[in-house]
């Protein structure tokens, strides 16, 4: 395993996408931090979007009706 | 000139979520987060025609949003001197989570993180990207992407559990 020299930010050869996490931090402190930013980020993604989103969507989506492509005309 | 087809629409309307869930861990505001999705969503629509059908939709959303926000965030950094003090005040909390205080743990240790390592802890951690996927994301090196994943970990750790958990950080 090559070791990147987490100091340095080099565009050195890059390392095998193996080359995983950090040696630096403790594997089950690095585990609980990524169950802890999952949680947090499960949270959000599970929040309702809100509706001026929703309306953008809505009218992104109508226009594409009264617009159709090329492609779904056969033109 | 042809206008996005139903299809891709259908994958804006399904990517919502999660490009939101990413630009309030970004920005750590619900307001700006929200401009953000709608500008991404907007452009994305309007620039439909150079996504390369059959390559990753996600990830080319990601990326209009990651380039909006650094944009602004270079903008505002100019125009405040601390472009990140606002990050923890006006950030919303997950609604009725179990565990609220572990979240803010987290909401407010990301918050302290540098821009760059932030993005990449959430490329890489939370929105499901490899570090491939991450480094073309944000424009830069792979080996600069586990870079700034592993410090920004480290970091994390540090600010929520105490320098003694973190290990030797740099």
């Amino acid at each position: 395993m090559s070791d990147p020299n987490f100091e340095t930010m080099t565009r050195k050869p890059q390392s095998p996408p193996s080359a995983r996490l950090p040696r630096k931090l403790d594997p089950n402190v690095d585990a609980m931090i990524g169950a802890k930013l999952r949680g947090y980020y499960d949270g959000l993604m599970a929040e309702p979007v809100p509706d001026r989103i929703l309306e953008l969507l809505a009218k992104l989506d109508a226009k594409e009706r009264l617009e159709p492509t090329r492609s779904e005309t056969g033109e | 000139m042809s206008g996005p087809t139903r299809e891709f629409t259908r994958q804006l309307i399904e990517s919502a979520p999660s490009l939101r869930a990413f630009a309030i861990s970004l920005t750590g505001n619900v307001e700006r987060a929200d401009d953000l999705v709608q500008e991404t969503l907007m452009r994305a629509w309007a620039n439909s025609t150079s996504f390369a059908v059959g390559t990753n939709l996600k990830a080319w959303l990601f990326t209009i949003l990651r380039n909006a926000f650094t944009s602004q965030f270079r903008k505002r950094r100019r125009e405040v001197e601390d472009a990140d003090g606002d990050y923890a005040a006006t950030l919303v909390s997950p609604a009725e989570q179990e565990d609220k205080a572990a979240l803010d743990d987290m909401r407010d240790a990301l918050g302290k993180l540098p821009a760059e390592q932030r993005e990449a802890v959430l490329l890489v951690g939370a929105s499901g990207f490899s570090y491939e996927e991450a480094a073309e994301i944000c424009g830069c090196a792979i080996g600069t992407i586990k870079s700034r994943v592993n410090r920004g970990r480290a970091k994390l750790a540090e600010l929520i559990y105490g320098p003694d958990w973190s290990g030797e950080v740099g």
